[in-house]
């Protein structure tokens, strides 16, 4: 059952911590998304072939030979020198092998390679107000006249639209079409005129997803991605690289690593946290339930590097590593005890708040790109072959 | 040891003989365990019937973890583990299990001579099990209270054994005893055991054949005491830890699969009642659960077969597996409605064995501990 890493792997893997040493100062931490020095990380990553790896050369990527082992050991690298890998955001995981994959040629031309550099900001219009778990009711319309679609209708809970340069977007262009069948995917510019955005606040209190309305937007006819009518496909395609890119096990490992320094440093009456029966016991099942993530992320590469259906496995991914990342985060609020409460700009706050942070945003993660229970009701149907919900009639 | 490392196979996947291995065993076990036959054997004295217990010798089955120089096939628990789960996925009883773990005992602890003479026999298809288990109520087995004292050229045993395991069935024993301060292992032959000593166990798993064994005044040559005995403990718990999960694992996919055939034929107010989210979403729970412990199983068997300290690794997956067969165990019986709760209905069956695999060396807070100390840091 044993796939091990070759010897050219293990000095692959050399390479990449000797990169780590020698450049790590020069990553950027965290914050803007495209600071001049995240632009110019981001570069030497595609450079070196830390980033945009597979990606070919004429795309504005390194060009390598798909390595599923190598690709592996460079996150795990990054993870353990808990460095940035890179910009990560919606046109690099989602649009950019949704392009690969169902672009035409000139498309990939004119958008992959200024997306990987980060000059171009994408943001995803997929929910609206009457479409979210049943996102192909979604009403947007797209008309074309002469040369051109014109959009109308409005999005929301779309992140990061008040940053973004354009936006790839589903819109119904055939109204007399089975609803999955009537849908487009569209590419425009979010300077076009007739777009607003209005930003919501999350419950985290970050500015970070918004609505955003269309009245006459005006978008050329070959900005479409597949065909007319395609669009949920090609949607459906991207869903597929979302799911995976929500639950890192490498990130995961991380995290835990994090968690059991805060139950070392937290005490309860005058006695470490970590050595509490009651939270060691906690501990071991979250471990366990990490070490699984991990476990069930190796056969999936296995599965991937010997071309099979890895099938279920698959599946579980997105909705296990939510959940899992959002009890993770609870437990070190729960060590806290008192200054679990505090979230705020206070001397007694632990770690910035962000335990509780991420608590509130994982939540986030849980609903968005399909909640929880419609994963289980894809997983139930599809691989138990269960029964769907009988459709109510119309009224 | 952190957490990063804890899981560290670059892959872990089925080799090709592993593949035949299982197809093999995928369709033994569905021919021999129906459940007609499963609900048959729990009347029969030992459980099994001896003519299947030679088809399992002569596949090689029972001495597949032996190594070649002592007669056996010389692959690894990892491959032992690949039968187990169809077999727990069909229910089915043998004393297989029983049988690896006294192999695992004697290859860790016993002497060349030792191993030579006692594995040839189960080469040759003898039955055998491990006698660990004592009635202290914990499931820590490293330190028996059971006793063995060198009079003249022979060991003298003294003390009782519970959880005897098809003891009935078994030409050999290996039984674990304090002898002067240290832990050892004793092989015993079933014509050292007068009848008198055994009584059967009535069990949760009804499957299943256990039994309790009255040690004194059993006397045996002292070349049946294994060189070395905290070893062998050792080893014999970590092929349990393994077996015990994806014979779990199995449970999981076997109880499953009748629950969800359940769920698409009954049909309440109007429609299919596997439709209601209430009872689809609860098996997705249950497949979850499932792929959570097939993957901790399969990366218990890659480290162990490795030959690395794997430990963790295998408490993990024991917990993981069990309590998730338990689980979907008693959904079972809550979504097949009343009939769940009759003993005609075979959900029952899969809930006892459940109960079985997940005390049996030991349940979740006892390893959950033994693992804190492992991966945590001293107080």
């Amino acid at each position: 059952m044993d796939l091990s890493y070759s010897k050219e792997h293990e000095s692959f893997r050399r390479e990449v911590a000797e990169f780590l040493r020698s450049h790590a100062k020069e990553a950027p931490k965290g914050g803007a998304q495209r600071s001049p020095e995240a632009l110019k990380w981001q570069r030497l990553l595609i450079e070196k072939g830390y980033a945009a790896r597979t990606i070919p050369k004429e795309y504005g990527g390194f060009g390598a030979e798909p390595d599923i082992l190598k690709s592996r050991i460079i996150a795990e690298e990054f993870a353990k020198a808990q460095v940035s890998s890179g910009l990560g955001g919606q046109g690099i995981s989602m649009l950019v092998p949704t392009l690969l994959e169902m672009g035409s040629e000139a498309q990939k031309r004119e958008f992959i390679a200024p997306t990987l550099r980060g000059e171009l900001v994408w943001c995803q219009g997929y929910s609206e107000p009457g479409a979210g778990s049943d996102l192909a009711n979604l009403r947007t319309s797209a008309v074309l006249d002469g040369d051109e679609w014109v959009v109308n209708g409005q999005k929301i809970w779309t992140s990061t639209a008040h940053l973004a340069d354009w936006i790839f977007c589903l819109v119904r262009t055939e109204p007399d079409a089975p609803k999955h069948q009537g849908i487009s995917f569209l590419l425009f510019s979010m300077k076009t005129p007739g777009i607003e955005v209005r930003p919501l606040i999350d419950m985290t209190m970050n500015r970070n997803f918004n609505e955003v309305f269309f009245t006459d937007v005006w978008v050329p006819k070959q900005q479409i991605v597949g065909a007319r009518g395609e669009g949920w496909k090609v949607a459906n395609s991207i869903l597929r690289h979302e799911r995976g890119s929500l639950a890192d096990p490498n990130i995961m490992s991380s995290r835990l690593n994090a968690l059991i320094e805060v139950l070392k440093r937290e005490t309860v009456d005058g006695r470490r946290v970590i050595d509490n029966p009651v939270f060691r016991d906690r501990l071991m099942q979250i471990q366990g339930r990490v070490m699984a993530m991990q476990a069930n992320d190796l056969r999936l590469l296995s599965a991937q590097v010997n071309q099979q259906n890895p099938g279920i496995a698959a599946m579980i991914v997105k909705l296990q590593g939510t959940e899992l990342r959002h009890e993770l985060e609870q437990l070190a609020i729960d060590a806290m005890g008192e200054l679990g409460l505090l979230y705020g700009d206070t001397p007694y706050l632990r770690d910035q708040g962000s335990w509780q942070h991420q608590y509130m945003f994982f939540l986030g993660l849980i609903i968005g790109g399909g909640t929880s229970q419609i994963q289980k009701n894809i997983i139930s149907e599809r691989g138990l072959g269960m029964p769907r919900e009988p459709k109510v009639a119309k009224a | 040891m952190t957490a990063q490392s804890n899981v560290r196979r670059a892959a872990i996947e089925f080799s090709e003989e592993q593949s035949m291995l299982l197809d093999t065993a995928v369709s033994f076990f569905k021919d021999k365990s129906p459940v007609a036959a499963v609900r048959s054997r729990l009347e029969t004295e030992h459980g099994f019937e001896r003519s299947t217990w030679d088809e399992i010798v002569a596949l090689g089955w029972s001495s597949l973890a032996i190594p070649t120089e002592y007669g056996g096939s010389g692959l690894s628990l990892a491959e032992a583990a690949t039968i187990a789960e169809p077999m727990g996925r069909h229910l089915f009883a043998a004393p297989l299990t029983s049988t690896h773990l006294f192999v695992q005992g004697v290859l860790a602890a016993g002497s060349s001579a030792q191993k030579n003479a006692h594995l040839a026999r189960v080469c040759d298809g003898a039955v055998a099990t491990v006698a660990l288990f004592e009635t202290e109520g914990s499931w820590e087995i490293s330190r028996p209270t059971c006793t063995a004292t060198s009079v003249g050229g022979s060991l003298r045993l003294s003390g009782t054994k519970i959880l005897v395991t098809d003891a009935a069935a078994a030409d050999l024993l290996l039984v674990s005893a304090r002898h002067g301060n240290a832990t050892v292992l004793i092989v015993l032959t079933a014509s050292d055991i007068p009848a008198s000593a055994r009584r059967r166990e009535t069990v949760i798993d009804e499957t299943r054949r256990s039994y309790r064994l009255q040690l004194d005044g059993i006397t045996v040559p002292s070349n049946r005491m294994l060189a070395s005995g905290a070893g062998g403990i050792e080893a014999i718990r970590n092929a349990a830890l393994l077996l015990v999960s994806a014979e779990a694992a199995g449970g999981i996919a076997g109880v499953l699969d009748i629950t969800v055939d359940y769920l698409n034929t009954r049909t309440a107010f109007g429609r299919k009642i596997g439709s209601f989210q209430a009872l689809k979403h609860t098996c997705a729970d249950i497949l979850i659960g499932l792929e959570r412990s097939r993957s901790h199983v399969y990366h218990a068997a890659t480290v162990l077969a490795a030959g690395e300290a794997g430990e963790a690794a295998l408490r993990m997956a024991k917990v993981e597996a069990c309590d998730s067969f338990a689980f979907a165990g008693d959904r079972a019986i809550q979504f097949h409605g009343g009939f769940g709760f009759t003993y005609e209905c075979d959900a029952q069956l899969y809930l006892r064995r459940a109960l079985w695999l997940q005390y049996w060396f030991g349940d979740g807070p006892h390893h959950r501990k033994r693992l804190a100390e492992l991966l945590l840091p001293a107080p």
